[in-house]
């Protein structure tokens, strides 16, 4: 091929342009510390680190979810816990007076104490936490229970509030509490309002072992208490499931912030080196270039 | 009789060597002129004479002076030129394009906030802040929406206005086309090429197919030279079509307005411009935008219809039936540039309906639920993608154009450079080559010169005898 004049300029003009774009690319990776300054740079990464980043923000959804159901399902423990405390202060003072040896009077003052606990039992059902009330089903924006001759009535509904705990799984993070207070839906359930209130009645009348006397309410108390544990063992699992689920959220989150990190971020060693390699290779393009157009047969003829 | 001959022949000689040291110099002068063929004094040796017995040879003369020309390397120039014009005006539009799907944020984190606005209220749905805080997603997404999609109408007035450069550089490149075809015609009227007014033009010719795809027929032996693009003339003889993009056409942009070479005909000519630069600014403009406006305006509207569906499935804080919370969007075009939350909802967020039930519990939070977990659903609007999915690959797609068309453009600039070195390498100017002619015409002019003094010797010689 013959050789010109121009066409060897354009070449080496060609070369250096090249060079220098691959340097500039380079030096703007450098600058900016991403790999990725626009889609074309690598449009599969992009959208990669893109869908990276709506995951990413989803998990943060999920683990705000669970931040925020955490204490409510806790404070439902609480009031668990005390609602079984009730129970058994009723129970033992029942036991107690079933007891031949008490008087008609000692169970008069102690029908005081279970009205008191009554009392206890219906602020507990309208337990009230962040502004709602948490035993009222959907309708927490009210007192669920008011009180009713021999029991309470429930004005609540029997919605579960489920929140989104991760893509799969929901947990509710209430309990209704016609079911928990009241036995509804519940197979054997024992309504506790109107435990409470007939227990107070047989003391007050002074009646033992008779009909709904005070050795009946022994056996609905006894099945009251299995009734709060059994809703308390599945709160206590719903709280174990959120916290399993969390876990798994920071797991995740962690790893989908690495694995953003190596689609976006340049590779600091990689980018440094092949930025010292493309600056040697553009000086020995200039250095070559103007070794190649410098000489001309005019120099050796004078 | 012979002396006179040796003299007459080594005048000519050196008359020779002049013209081709002067084909020479010209050549030197050119070296650096784009588009520039080197020229070639043409020396022959005259035709001999018979002088008794003998034929003798009778000195020479330049003939002709012609360029080095590959008619080949010209025209696959000319196709290189029209490819790389293409892939040049797509790229550039392409690099605008890609801005309007950021690589972080845009319409995608807006559509995750959205959702998880929705996830958030189903946390607390009787809430007022949480309320707020969807309302203002909302607000964040229509404004992404729309704001993505006026940067890729603006990326179409951009390619408009080039449109309208491109045309008239093309309508004036065409005049001057015209007008060398005229001179070349006049000039080689004589017999002799007009080898720089050949140059010039082919020089021209290449902005022309850079800008069009047109390729030259005839102009050979007389004949009239026509610019063509397919069957459209755009060059016939000295007569140029007239281009112009002043029109507006009915879709608001310019279309290409032509007018034949003999005024007979004027029409739009749009369609037919399918390759060079304004091949690729039209059909950037006209198709492939447009494609991506479509494909948003579908995500919008989808996601305003389905939040919509569910909403008005719903119940609001107040038990009554949830309103449409976005207003109601009718046609897919501009669906993007549409999306709007009800005033009635953003005025008065308790009307969100984040319940199922008509009860107006506060506690009800399905519905809020459910609005949440269209952003995991897939609808047959968008080709049964999830909304997440069907802006992702919009924004792949986008990405890997913009992509292939950089690659393009390098591709077809090195088959531009592969192309111009095989026709620099024929036609263009070596000054070390020229060095060497020069010396050899400047010892053939010294030789000559030799030549006539010899001559004038012998003519003393014979003069003296008879003195």
């Amino acid at each position: 091929m013959r050789v010109t004049n121009q066409s060897l300029s354009a070449q080496v003009q060609d070369t250096l342009q090249q060079a220098l774009r691959r340097l500039n690319e380079t030096q703007e990776q450098i600058a900016s510390g991403k790999r990725i300054n626009r889609l074309s740079d690598d449009p599969f990464g992009a959208v990669r680190a893109l869908d990276l980043n709506s995951l990413g923000a989803s998990l943060d959804q999920y683990q705000k979810n669970i931040d925020a159901a955490l204490p409510v399902l806790n404070q439902t423990d609480s009031a668990l816990g005390q609602l079984n405390d009730i129970l058994t202060r009723a129970k033992e003072i029942a036991v107690q007076m079933a007891n031949g040896s008490m008087s008609a009077a000692d169970r008069v003052s102690a029908a005081a104490e279970v009205h008191e606990l009554s009392a206890r039992l219906l602020s507990l059902g309208n337990f009230r936490f962040d502004n709602r009330y948490l035993f009222g089903g959907f309708a927490n924006g009210a007192a669920p229970f008011t009180p009713a001759v021999g029991g309470a009535t429930y004005n609540g509904d029997s919605g579960a509030i489920n929140v989104q705990a991760n893509r799969s799984t929901t947990v509710a993070l209430n309990i209704a509490g016609d079911a928990l207070f009241q036995g509804v839906g519940v197979v054997g359930g024992t309504d506790l309002f109107a435990t409470l209130s007939d227990l107070e009645t047989a003391l007050t009348g002074n009646n033992v072992s008779g009909a709904n006397g005070v050795t009946t309410q022994i056996g609905r108390l006894d099945s009251g208490l299995d009734q709060v544990s059994a809703f308390r063992a599945d709160i206590g699992a719903r709280i174990e499931t959120l916290n399993a689920a969390h876990q798994g959220l920071e797991a995740m989150q962690l790893k989908t912030t690495d694995m953003r990190s190596k689609i976006e971020d340049v590779d600091a060693i990689k980018v440094y080196s092949d930025f010292a390699r493309l600056q040697q290779a553009f000086q020995a393009a200039l250095e070559s270039s103007a070794r190649v157009v410098q000489p001309s047969i005019l120099d050796f003829i004078k | 009789m012979s002396i006179l001959t040796s003299l007459s022949i080594a005048a000519r000689a050196m008359q020779a060597q002049q013209e081709a040291i002067q084909t020479t110099s010209h050549n030197v002068a050119n070296v650096a002129t784009p588009g520039y063929s080197r020229q070639q004094a043409v020396l022959s040796a005259s035709a001999p004479v018979l002088e008794g017995r003998l034929l003798l040879g009778n000195g020479v003369s330049v003939t002709t002076v012609r360029n080095v020309v590959d008619r080949f390397a010209e025209t696959e120039l000319l196709s290189r030129n029209a490819a790389l014009g293409y892939a040049d005006a797509r790229s550039r539009a392409l690099s605008g394009v890609q801005d309007a799907f950021p690589p972080s944020g845009g319409v995608m984190s807006a559509l995750d906030a959205f959702f998880n606005a929705w996830s958030a209220l189903s946390n607390n749905p009787g809430g007022q802040a949480e309320r707020v805080a969807v309302v203002n997603a909302a607000n964040n997404l229509s404004s992404q929406f729309s704001q993505t999609r006026s940067l890729l109408v603006e990326s179409q007035y951009t390619l408009d206005k080039d449109l309208n450069a491109a045309v008239g550089n093309l309508n004036s490149l065409l005049t001057q086309i015209a007008d060398f075809n005229g001179q070349i015609a006049a000039t080689e009227a004589s017999g002799q090429p007009a080898n720089d007014l050949r140059d010039q033009r082919q020089l021209l010719l290449q902005d022309v197919s850079r800008l069009t795809g047109a390729t030259i027929i005839g102009g050979e032996d007389g004949q009239q030279a026509t610019v063509l693009l397919g069957g459209l003339v755009l060059v016939s003889g000295d007569r140029a079509a007239t281009v112009n993009a002043d029109t507006v056409g009915v879709s608001g942009f310019r279309t290409v307005s032509y007018t034949s070479p003999n005024g007979g005909l004027t029409f739009d000519a749009s369609a037919l411009f399918s390759q060079g630069e304004i091949g690729g600014i039209l059909a950037m403009r006209d198709t492939e935008v447009p494609n991506m406006l479509g494909r948003l305006d579908q995500l919008a509207k989808t996601v305003v219809d389905q939040v919509n569906a569910q909403h008005t499935a719903g119940f609001d804080l107040n038990g009554a039936p949830g309103v449409n919370f976005f207003n109601p969007i009718g046609a897919v075009a501009g669906a993007a540039n549409a999306m709007q939350v009800n005033a009635a909802v953003a005025a008065d967020p308790s009307l969100i309906a984040a319940a199922q039930a008509a009860a107006g519990a506060p506690g009800d939070n399905r519905n809020a639920l459910a609005i949440a977990g269209l952003q995991n659903g897939v609808f047959a609007a968008l080709g049964n993608k999830s909304p997440q999915d069907y802006y992702l690959a919009l924004v792949q797609d986008v990405g890997s154009e913009a992509e292939s068309a950089d690659n393009q453009v390098n591709f077809q600039q090195s088959l531009l450079s592969q192309a111009q070195a095989r026709r620099d390498s024929l036609s263009g100017v070596s000054l070390e080559e020229e060095m060497t002619k020069l010396i050899l015409f400047q010892r053939a002019f010294e030789a000559s010169s030799v030549l006539v003094r010899t001559g004038d010797e012998m003519y003393q010689t014979i003069l003296a005898m008879v003195r």
